[in-house]
Order: structure tokens, then C-alpha cells, then sequence
């Protein structure tokens, strides 16, 4: 009991911002949202592989890093925050993009 | 005549070097060569159905958007050769008015050559090193009248509109008219053979570097730093690689120190006027697109330089007593240099924050830095330092403040726009201040130790400088011409 109250309450904190950020289990799926725009993408990020949307990635308590080799730019995920943050290199320099994202619930008995 | 003949076989030797790019000629012997800007220019109209007996203009192709870009490319040539070319021979002494006006001319006619045959793809191809792209020329009809593409770079912009050909002119008129601010540093002594070999050396060296780093999606682009049109890739490196080159090469004669009076100050006022306006082309055709923000580009570039070139003048006017012509081109420059990097990421109250600092910093840093006893050792003949190192670092810091997330360079003309943006510290975002910070330290780096070692090696073989007699005499000893008849 004493010890896994803290526990809860640092899952609790780490994952209320960006929904249910699953560390340590494998896959799941990001979903993010630009203000702005409302445009949504899903990103499957895989944390045994340490993969994001296939690219290998630097996962770590407080952040997720990758680059898309295919299409550019460098993503780095604020996992408290729940903020993805995109630069693309364009011909002025480079460009942000900042989406929020949470953590999709996975559902029970989902088929795949 | 042997000089006649060693020139003869090297044009030979670099003739053959280039045989492959030319397939029946080499009889398809060697494709890998022609392979390589190819792929950089993915789409070429070729491909394009055929309507009647011709080639419809390819669906990529917006006559409107390539129609400015090859306007804004000529303005920017235009600052050039006539701009800086009858400013630098208004304000330098008489006797080496040729000579300054020679200079651009002979640079600009050679980084053409340098840029279509290597160096354009060193800056804007694809990736060789993070801060440097593979060299191959832009030479083929493929290339030339292909799609136009940044492939290191398109991750953050929409799909261009007009065709290679005008990307590596537009690109050119940027690349020839650094290294022509760079020689007004050491106007008034120079060797003209010495220049003639380092402007294709610093070409391919150093502005390939800088010019990959943030414009080409090298390293910088992608860690996020921006510079708009050129504070720190155009400015910044010609102020402090012309410092370093006035440095290296020496001073002027102590007389022509003492006494270099602008032999024609009309001619400089018609050198600087086409410099102001042609600056539109400057800033306002970096957004690729003639577009809402090319727009806000122009309107920012003139509004910063007047706010720039009316605050020079009082500062002349409060410290010297009365107002300068010649002060009044500096501010001008330096509003102009000061919003550069910023043009397209600044609301118009940045740009007035701007042009107010850009009338203060670069007049601080050319009356009181560049006359303290230490900097003044360095002969910068024009002050290339201050009106363009510095207002380019001091506009591309300010970028880093001052960037407005509602400045959108690429809106209605993306699908990913609105919401991909810059944003500056006034905004929240303190990263980007330190992001312009690295841009500028790894910029001065690079140009202040390249460019140093170029004219070091080149000293062994080559007098960086003229001699004495011909010092003495200038433009009609250099050149066998002057200016004005002495009849």
C-alpha cells in the first residue's frame, strides 16, 4: 500500500497530459492534434522495439526523439506535456510545428 | 604567350573533366556523373503529355510564382552590377574607382560559373555532410527545366512551382553578391590577381558551408534556426570574412588612410538607391511563392530601413553636429542587412524595433568599435563589419526575439500551413533566441578561420597585395584605365 501510492501518483502524472502514456509496454498508438489546423495523425510508437512510426527512436522517462527519414523532419515528444514538436528544414531555416497528443486507449478484445 | 597557352590547356583540362555530362560526346561512357542532379530534379517537363505537336508546360509549373522569382533574382543581380558596383567606386578615392568597380564585375561574372558547375548543388543538393551537400554542376536540360527542389529541405514547404533553372539563378545572385560585400573590406589594395583566384576559392570553401548549413536543410535548418534572406549566410559571413581578409591582406597606404575622400557621391546615391529597391527582391522572393508573406517581406524590408536610415542620421547629427549623406547609405544598409534574417517572421512593429536598432548598434560598432585602437588596426575600407556583420547578427538574434508565430511564410500555399511556424522569445519560445545564437557562432567560426586559411595558402603562391608603386598610382597602373580623363 505505501509504496504503491507514489507509484500510481507518478503514472498519474506522467500520464493524465498525454493520456495514457503506456512506458515499457509495446505498441501503441499517438494520436495528435494541431491547434490550429485540427489535422490529426496517428503515430505508432513501439517501446520495446524503441521505434516511432518504424524510425528508430530515442526513448527516455521524459521525452521521445525521432527523425523521419523518409519524409524529414526531427519529432520530439514532451511525454508530462503531451506536446510533439516538429522541425522541418525548409529553404529559410527550419520550421516548428507543434501538435498535442495523447496516448489512444487500446480497446479490450480489439480485434488485431 | 606562354601565359597565353598554360590558360588555353587548363580551359582544355577542365573542358575533358566535364566530357561525361555531355552523353554523345562520351558516348554514354560515364552516366554515374549525370545521375547525380538528376535526382535533385525529380520531375522534368519531358514527362509532361504532348498536346498537338507540343509539350504541354508541366502541371507543377505556376507562371505567376516563376515570374517573380526570376524578377526578384534580376533585382538582386541588379544590386550587383550596376548597385555596388557605382557605390563602391563612388564612395572609395578616385584613383581606385576602377578598380573597386572591377572587382564586382569580375566576381559576379565568375561565381556564375563556379555556382552552375559545383557549387550550386554544394549548397542546395542533396546531403554529403551535414553541412555540405555533394558538388555536380546544374548544367543538364534534365536539371535545368526539372521541378524545382531543396531536397534537403522539403520536408518544411509545399511543393515549388517553377523549374531549376530559376532556383540556381535566383540562389546565384545571393552567392555573387556576398562575396562582393566582402571585397568592399579591402578595397584600395588588393591585388586583382589575388582576388581573382579567392573568389571562386571562398566560393566553393566557405558560402557553400554556411549556405547548406540553414538554406539547403543542412544541420542548422534542421536543429530549427532560421535566417529569412541572408543575415547570417549572406551578411554575417561577408562582414567578419572581409574583416579577417582586410586583416590578412594589410592595410591601405597611410596616406590613402589618412585621405580616401569619396570621389562621386552622386554616383554612390544611385548605387544605394538601387541597392534599397532592390532588396524587394531580396527578402521578398525568399518565400519561393508570390504569396502574402513575400508581401509582409517587402513592406517589413522597406519599413525597417527607414526607421533605420532616419535614426543613423540623428545619431550622426547628435554626435557630429550635422546630418551625412554618406551616414544616411550606412543606416540604409545596415535597416536593410538588420531585417534580412527576419523579413518574413516579423510583424511590422518588429520591423520598426529593428530599423531603430540597426540605426544604433552597426553606428555604435562603426563610430566607436572600429575607431578603438585595437579594431582600427584592421583596415575594413568600407566597414563591412559593422554595417553587415553586425547588423546581420545583431537582425538575426533579433529574429530570435521578435519571430511572430502568425507570420506565415508558406500560408494558403502548403497543405501543412497554418500551425508550422517560427516562434520568437517576445512569443514564449526562448529556444529560438539560443538556436540564432548557435546559427551566428558556428557562422563567424567557420568564416572567420576559412577564410583565413584560404588567403594564407594562397600568400604562398601569390601576393595578396599590390605593390607600392602601384599603390601609389592606383587605377592607372592596376588596369591601364581610370576613371575620370584626365583631358
Amino acid at each position: 500500500m505505501t509504496a504503491g501510492v507514489p507509484i500510481a501518483l507518478v503514472v498519474l502524472a506522467l500520464g493524465t497530459p498525454a493520456g495514457s502514456d503506456p512506458a515499457g509496454a509495446a505498441p501503441a498508438t499517438l494520436r495528435c492534434t494541431n491547434p490550429f489546423s485540427g489535422a490529426m495523425r496517428d503515430i505508432a510508437i513501439d517501446h520495446l522495439q524503441r521505434t516511432a512510426d518504424s524510425f528508430p527512436a530515442t526513448i527516455t522517462e521524459k521525452t521521445i526523439k525521432w527523425h523521419d527519414a523518409t519524409r524529414g523532419g526531427n519529432y520530439e515528444l514532451d511525454r508530462a506535456s503531451g506536446q510533439l514538436t516538429v522541425v522541418y528544414a525548409s529553404s529559410t531555416g527550419g520550421f516548428f510545428l507543434r501538435d498535442n497528443c495523447r496516448f489512444l486507449e487500446k480497446a479490450h478484445n480489439a480485434p488485431g | 604567350m606562354n601565359r597565353v597557352r598554360a590558360f588555353i590547356g587548363i580551359v582544355l583540362v577542365v573542358a575533358l573533366n566535364f566530357l561525361p555530362y555531355f552523353p554523345a560526346l562520351a558516348q554514354n561512357q560515364s552516366p554515374a556523373p549525370a545521375a547525380a542532379p538528376a535526382a535533385t530534379a525529380p520531375a522534368a517537363p519531358a514527362a509532361a503529355a504532348p498536346t498537338g505537336t507540343f509539350l504541354a508546360a508541366p502541371a507543377w509549373l505556376n507562371s505567376g510564382n516563376n515570374a517573380w522569382q526570376l524578377a526578384a533574382a534580376t533585382f538582386v543581380a541588379l544590386q550587383s552590377i550596376p548597385g555596388l558596383m557605382i557605390l563602391y567606386a563612388g564612395l572609395v578615392k578616385k584613383k581606385w574607382a576602377i578598380n573597386s568597380a572591377f572587382m564586382v564585375m569580375y566576381a559576379f561574372a565568375s561565381v556564375l560559373i563556379v555556382w552552375v558547375l559545383w557549387a550550386y548543388n554544394m549548397s542546395f543538393g542533396t546531403k554529403w555532410f551535414p553541412f555540405l551537400g555533394q558538388p555536380g554542376p546544374a548544367t543538364s536540360a534534365g536539371f535545368m527545366l526539372g521541378q524545382a527542389t531543396i531536397p534537403e529541405a522539403a520536408s518544411g514547404m509545399p511543393d515549388l512551382t517553377f523549374p531549376m533553372a530559376t532556383m540556381t539563378y535566383f540562389q546565384f545572385v545571393f552567392a555573387a553578391i556576398t562575396v562582393i560585400i566582402l571585397g568592399g573590406s579591402v578595397l584600395g589594395r588588393m591585388s586583382f590577381k589575388a582576388w581573382v583566384i579567392f573568389v571562386p576559392l571562398w566560393m566553393t570553401l566557405i558560402y557553400t558551408v554556411g549556405c547548406f548549413s540553414i538554406w539547403g536543410g543542412g544541420w542548422l535548418a534542421a536543429a530549427g534556426a532560421v535566417d529569412f534572406s541572408g543575415g547570417y549566410v549572406i551578411h554575417l559571413a561577408a562582414g567578419v570574412s572581409g574583416f579577417v581578409a582586410a586583416a590578412v591582406v594589410g592595410p591601405r597606404l597611410q596616406t590613402d588612410r589618412e585621405h580616401f575622400p569619396p570621389n562621386n557621391l552622386l554616383i554612390a546615391l544611385a548605387g544605394a538607391g538601387i541597392l534599397w529597391l532592390g532588396w524587394n527582391g531580396f527578402n521578398g522572393g525568399d518565400p519561393y511563392f508570390a504569396n502574402a508573406n513575400a508581401a509582409g517581406a517587402v513592406l517589413n524590408t522597406n519599413l525597417c530601413t527607414a526607421v533605420a536610415l532616419l535614426t543613423w542620421t540623428a545619431m550622426d547629427s547628435m554626435a557630429y553636429g550635422k546630418p551625412s549623406i554618406v551616414g544616411a547609405i550606412n543606416g540604409m544598409i545596415a535597416g536593410l542587412v538588420g531585417i534580412t534574417p527576419a523579413a518574413g517572421y516579423v510583424n511590422g512593429y518588429g520591423a520598426i524595433i529593428i530599423g531603430l536598432c540597426a540605426g544604433i548598434i552597426p553606428w555604435l560598432s562603426m563610430n566607436k568599435l572600429q575607431k578603438t585602437a585595437l579594431i582600427s588596426k584592421v583596415d575594413d575600407t568600407l566597414g563591412v563589419l559593422s554595417t553587415h556583420g553586425v547588423a546581420g547578427l545583431m537582425g538575426g538574434l533579433l529574429t530570435g526575439v521578435l519571430a511572430d508565430p502568425n507570420m506565415l511564410v508558406y500560408l494558403g500555399t502548403g497543405t501543412n500551413a497554418p500551425g508550422v511556424s517560427t516562434t520568437g522569445w517576445a512569443y514564449g519560445n526562448f529556444k529560438q533566441f539560443l538556436l540564432q545564437a548557435e546559427a551566428a557562432g558556428f557562422i563567424i567560426v567557420v568564416n572567420a578561420i576559412g577564410t583565413y586559411v584560404i588567403l594564407k595558402v594562397m600568400s604562398l603562391f601569390v601576393s595578396l597585395r599590390m605593390v607600392d608603386a602601384t599603390l601609389q598610382a592606383g587605377d592607372s597602373a592596376a588596369h591601364g584605365e581610370e576613371a575620370y580623363s584626365p583631358v
